[in-house]
């Protein structure tokens, strides 16, 4: 069995993001593995250690991302492809899949796993459009995978509930939190990772023109942005008694508010 | 200017009520708009659809609960071949996974997420929460082909529904789908799902342990609101993901949010702080989640909660 699990990096969740120039400003913000590709990392590994296989992970990225990549492969992840050029800075998310796409189709995937968003642009797209440039199918926000030979069921959290999926691979996965508990790296495995291979590819190594990612090509741009209205505190309703103070939020919640 | 197909969801022929939001979104961009309906029971709903006004309506059935790749199948043609500009749908489990898939199928422009429009017609520019909502990014299309857009729940002010009625066209028969549903555990009767909900309250660490969540549901069922956590009492294995509120669980926008017991890290007000009015309970004074509640009361959850639940209903008698 052959695993690709695609990994990116995002600012960290507890890291306050700023404005400058009217777009995101994430300098000196550390860079985390994006949480929910966690999940699809230790399925990934998991599933290979159960059904016999390896796992490549994918990531792109850029000069940064080999301590992060890095951590990938301490986990149990064979090798690595890390796509990194230039010309894709400011590339969309379909962009970006079809990257995704001739970095992982020569690798002779019997499944791709993802995140089910990266908590960053959240665009929650890339998994679900690569299996539509390969042809395969997918299922999405999952919760439980069980594979029997070409056979998978999945479980995901629909919107209204849980759907049972059956059907053949190859298939993408893209994993919600809640699937599995992501495993820590061992000092073995942080050791052997140094001399795991990573293969850097660019675009012309992938077989891509330049002129097909990047800003000049991209079907949205972003042209500007604001901070969210700043909530002002509010009030501590004091009283005598919790039944007092309880009061005192009704009656604001209901005469002021208007929200009950 | 070309046409504009929505895509509405529906659940065993019932329409959601977010098809007057779509139908809002339209109107907003402007011009001529049809649309869509998938699933089972979909005949059924696109005869409500038709009172929105639509030119034509569409009832993509394939057989099956859900399958990605075979909706977008089953639907691409059409879209591709109807002179469409815009495609909408709804930022929820189905929508992203057949938008997504119809964007890339069609070469499309996609931008999901979306809390705003400015302006009309190609133009338009989005607003999209970046960052789960640290940032509001305002995002452009740059082609004059096919875009492709999901709105995020409860942020645009729904069209109400008229008494038009519009043919409507099957399409979906003998679609092969590459991964299906093939069983549907609904949620159990009286279940208010979080992006649905008026009033949710949610509880962190204060409750002290697993069974201590029994503070929350009971408020819950008393007062009929839905039911969050932090992400503190999911990692620790107190209550399932699927409850938990912020960046890396659910972002949502009720009428009112009571956050008990929780101290408000900035990964989980990324996920509740367009909420109308927040409610903060919390026996630290110096939380940080009261620099952002509307009404708080320092004291204990477990006294506050069941006093609020019995005062709320007292008043709406």
């Amino acid at each position: 069995m052959k695993i690709v699990v695609i990994v990116k990096e995002v600012p960290d969740t507890e890291a306050r993001i700023t404005l400058k120039d009217g777009q995101p400003d994430l300098s000196g913000v550390k860079m985390i593995i994006n949480p929910y590709d966690e999940y699809a990392v230790e399925e990934a590994i998991k599933q290979a250690e159960k059904l016999g296989g390896s796992v490549t992970a994918v990531m792109i990225g850029d000069d940064n991302s080999r301590k992060n990549l890095t951590n990938v492969l301490a986990l149990g992840a064979e090798d690595a492809v890390l796509v990194k050029d230039p010309a894709l800075s400011g590339s969309d998310p379909i962009q970006l899949a079809k990257v995704l796409r001739a970095a992982i189709e020569p690798l002779g995937a019997d499944m791709v796993l993802a995140g089910r968003q990266g908590v960053d642009c959240d665009w929650g797209m890339t998994g679900i459009a690569l299996a539509e440039l390969m042809g395969w199918g997918h299922v999405g926000l999952i919760t439980a995978l069980e594979i029997s030979g070409s056979s998978f069921k999945a479980t995901a959290d629909g919107d209204n509930g849980r759907m049972t999926f059956e059907s053949s691979l190859p298939a993408v996965f893209t994993t919600d939190k809640g699937i599995n508990e992501p495993r820590y790296a061992s000092l073995k495995g942080i050791m052997a990772a140094k001399k795991k291979p990573v293969a850097e590819k660019s675009i012309a190594d992938l077989g891509l023109d330049a002129s097909v990612v990047g800003a000049s090509a991209a079907k949205i741009s972003f042209v500007g942005g604001e901070l969210p209205p700043q909530k002002q505190p509010g009030r501590i309703i004091d009283g005598d008694s919790v039944q007092a103070k309880v009061a005192a939020l009704v009656d604001a919640l209901r005469n002021e508010a208007k929200v009950i | 200017m070309g046409r504009i197909l929505i895509i509405a969801e529906q659940f065993r022929g019932q329409l959601r009520s977010s098809a007057g939001e779509l139908a809002s979104a339209a109107a907003q961009i402007g011009g001529e708009f049809d649309a869509a309906v998938f699933g089972p029971g979909a005949a059924d709903a696109a005869q409500q659809l038709g009172a929105y006004g639509p030119g034509r309506v569409l009832a993509v059935d394939c057989g099956c609960e859900h399958s990605g790749d075979g909706f977008a199948a089953a639907v691409s043609d059409t879209v591709a071949s109807g002179g469409y500009e815009f495609v909408i749908l709804m930022q929820t489990a189905f929508g992203r996974d057949l938008g997504a898939r119809l964007a890339a199928r069609l070469d499309a422009a996609w931008i999901n997420d979306v809390i705003g429009l400015e302006g009309s017609g190609s133009e338009i520019v989005a607003k999209k929460p970046l960052y789960a909502g640290k940032v509001i990014s305002h995002v452009k299309f740059n082609t004059s082909g096919l875009k492709v857009l999901s709105l995020r729940p409860r942020n645009f002010d729904a069209v109400a529904a008229g008494d038009g009625s519009a043919a409507v066209e099957q399409l979906g028969s003998g679609t092969e789908c590459k991964a299906r549903c093939t069983a549907l555990e609904p949620k159990e009767a009286g279940y208010i799902d979080l992006k649905d909900a008026d009033i949710i309250v949610s509880g962190g660490r204060g409750i002290g342990n697993a069974e201590g969540y029994s503070v929350i549901r009971d408020f819950a069922n008393e007062v009929g609101a839905a039911m969050g956590a932090s992400r503190a009492i999911v990692d620790a294995g107190w209550i399932d993901h699927s409850y938990q509120v912020g960046q890396t669980g659910k972002v949502v926008n009720p009428q009112l949010y009571i956050a008990a017991g929780i101290s408000g890290a900035i990964q989980h007000l990324a996920g509740m702080q367009t909420s109308k009015v927040i409610v903060a309970i919390n026996n630290t004074e110096s939380a940080p989640i009261f620099k952002v509640a509307d009404y708080g009361i320092v004291g204990d959850m477990f006294e506050v909660l069941p006093e609020l639940a019995k005062q709320i209903k007292a008043a709406r008698q």
